[in-house]
């Protein structure tokens, strides 16, 4: 996860402007999360009180939590990658130990000052809480 | 008299706009709330320096001239909004409490078992809420007031739903989502006939139309300072005597009883006994001198001069490609509601942000009025006063690069 963490920092420090930085921001979402996945748009996976839709879901293999997420608006679809793609095949212990605040490291957080709007923070909790709800039933 | 049509002008009396790069941003979110000028600042900041002291007790000189200063933001509202005395101006912490105070009050004694609260279905939460727990605490029911294709009052059906059951009508002046008005005056005649109150959410009003509560002849009418060149957490609240005498108090603690005994009290005469506890003086004598500023502008000329912004904004969001304007006629406020066919609201709003034009995005506290579009949300740019030509521009300008950069990747 720590090498995950970098990469996404190490990618996002290439761009300058707010028209590459978004770019990269929407592609990344755009390739690496499904088009239209139907049976994750469920109300069940609705993280609620964002203004643009986000659905995430977590399911455990191995002892490795694995996510998958979708947005109908493109920023947040980039946001909710990036979530993804750093935490998925992380243990549910390294995920709640984790502290490093990677949207303010690539300039994201403060841009995006509305992250109660776009539901950066409330993504993030969801990941916690998957993480600490499969501790829970493991015990 | 301020001449709007010189904006550099009124700008100046805005501190906001004279703080470096805060000001170079097109501040198109109005309906939020408005920047205050300099004169309203500065009343607040030289009360706490000077005058601080609490209000309605103290004998000495200084609490008296707190207490005449706040009583005087009273005479101001009646004065401003056309109330019979001043008597019948509550003074609010905004528009939310308003709505709270005449709900808990009016509706907790007069809103029985199998009653109406006839609400329209384009209200923003604050004015449907508030009737929602009244209602289902006193077993009545919320209905709506039927409304046309084009946002407004649908006066031929209106009647169909008017009997004597219905005990209050909720319904905004100025919609916050759209900017167009209510005939409330018609409104008010429709229900003579069944004696039924009209309660007017006028939070969107007073910056952009002249208020007459007389004319009107509503029977509540309120607004919040913040959204006219006042502090937050201000606000008044019109009630006509008549109701004023039969209303129970709101909240109840210090400042609003006449006599306190361990076991029962009686309460202060109206309007302080909707008043209890220490007000936002500073906020309230602040508002005071937001409502002076406002009585300086002609409100002729501020109606020519936001229908000019108006057209304009109207003119240059039809040059963008598969733009849906949401209820564009008979316009009070230059509220613009709109989307872009596959475009989000919240990527448009986003990066316009980055592009220094700030609006609002989202269902806008209005989520009836989203159903009734058939939306999920939608971006909003409202505009004051100080807002000019070449910031239209600027904002349609950004708005197109937006456009293409987000058609780009979809
Ligand atoms: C139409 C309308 N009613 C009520 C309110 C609530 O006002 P306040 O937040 O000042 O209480 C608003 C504010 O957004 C509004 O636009």
């Amino acid at each position: 996860m720590k090498n995950r963490i970098k990469q996404i920092i190490s990618d996002f420090s290439l761009f300058e402007s707010w028209e590459d930085k978004y770019e990269h921001l929407i592609e990344f979402g755009q390739e690496l999360l499904e088009v239209d996945n139907k049976s994750l748009r469920s109300d069940s996976n609705l993280i609620h009180g964002c203004q643009s839709k986000v659905w995430l879901f977590c399911r455990a293999e191995n002892k490795k939590l694995y996510f998958y997420a979708d947005s109908d608006a493109l920023i947040t679809k980039g946001l909710v990658a990036i979530i993804v793609f750093i935490y998925s095949g992380a243990s549910a212990a390294e995920i709640i130990k984790e502290k490093t605040d990677v949207f303010l490291s690539i300039g994201l957080r403060k841009k995006l000052s509305m992250n109660r709007s776009n539901g950066l923070d409330m993504m993030l909790e969801k990941v916690n809480d998957c993480a600490l709800n499969y501790l829970k039933n493991e015990k | 008299m301020m001449d709007l049509f010189d904006t550099a002008q009124t700008r100046k009396l805005f501190p906001y706009f004279c703080s470096g790069n805060r000001g170079a941003n097109v501040y198109f979110d109005n309906a939020a709330t408005t920047h205050k000028p300099s004169s309203v600042i500065s009343r607040i900041s030289d009360f706490y320096t000077q005058e601080n002291s609490n209000i309605h007790r103290g004998v000495y000189e200084l609490g008296m001239s707190a207490t005449d200063q706040y009583e005087s933001t009273r005479k101001l509202i009646h004065e401003f909004i056309g109330s019979n005395s001043a008597k019948e101006i509550v003074l609010t912490s905004g528009a939310t409490e308003s709505v709270n105070l005449v709900a808990q009050t009016y509706g907790k004694k007069f809103v029985k078992k199998g009653d109406i609260i006839l609400v329209s279905p384009i209200e923003h939460h604050a004015n449907l809420i508030p009737w929602q727990v009244i209602a289902k605490e006193n077993g009545a029911k919320i209905k709506e007031i039927p409304i046309s294709k084009d946002l407004t009052i649908n006066f031929d059906e209106l009647d169909s739903v008017l009997s004597e059951k219905v005990k209050l009508i909720a319904i905004n002046h100025v919609s916050n989502v759209t900017g167009m008005s209510q005939d409330i005056g018609l409104l008010v005649k429709s229900c003579k006939k069944f004696k039924i109150p009209v309660f007017v959410d006028g939070a969107q009003a007073g910056s952009h139309i002249k208020i007459n509560v007389s004319e009107l002849g509503c029977d509540f009418y309120c607004f919040s300072g913040h959204k006219l060149f006042g502090p937050t957490g201000t606000g008044a609240l019109f009630i006509k005597e008549e109701f004023m005498r039969e209303m129970p108090p709101y909240k109840t603690g210090g400042q609003m009883v006449s006599k306190v005994g361990f076991q029962d009290s009686t309460w202060t005469d109206y309007p302080l006994k909707f008043e209890a506890g220490t007000p936002n003086i500073a906020g309230i004598i602040g508002l005071g001198e937001a409502i002076k500023f406002i009585q300086n502008i002609d409100f002729q000329q501020l109606a020519s001069y936001e229908n000019y912004l108006s057209v304009l904004m109207t003119e240059k969001l039809a040059e963008v490609p598969f733009l849906e304007l949401y209820g564009n006629s008979k316009k009070a406020a230059p509220i613009f509601a709109f989307n872009i066919k596959n475009i989000h609201h919240y990527d448009l709003a986003a990066l316009l942000s980055e592009n220094g034009v700030l609006v609002r995005s989202g269902h806008l506290c209005n989520q009836s009025l989203m159903d009734f579009l058939n939306i999920d949300g939608c971006v909003r740019a409202s505009l004051s006063i100080y807002n000019s030509e070449e910031e239209v521009y600027n904002f349609i300008q950004a708005l197109k690069k937006v456009v293409k950069f987000l058609s780009k990747s979809v």
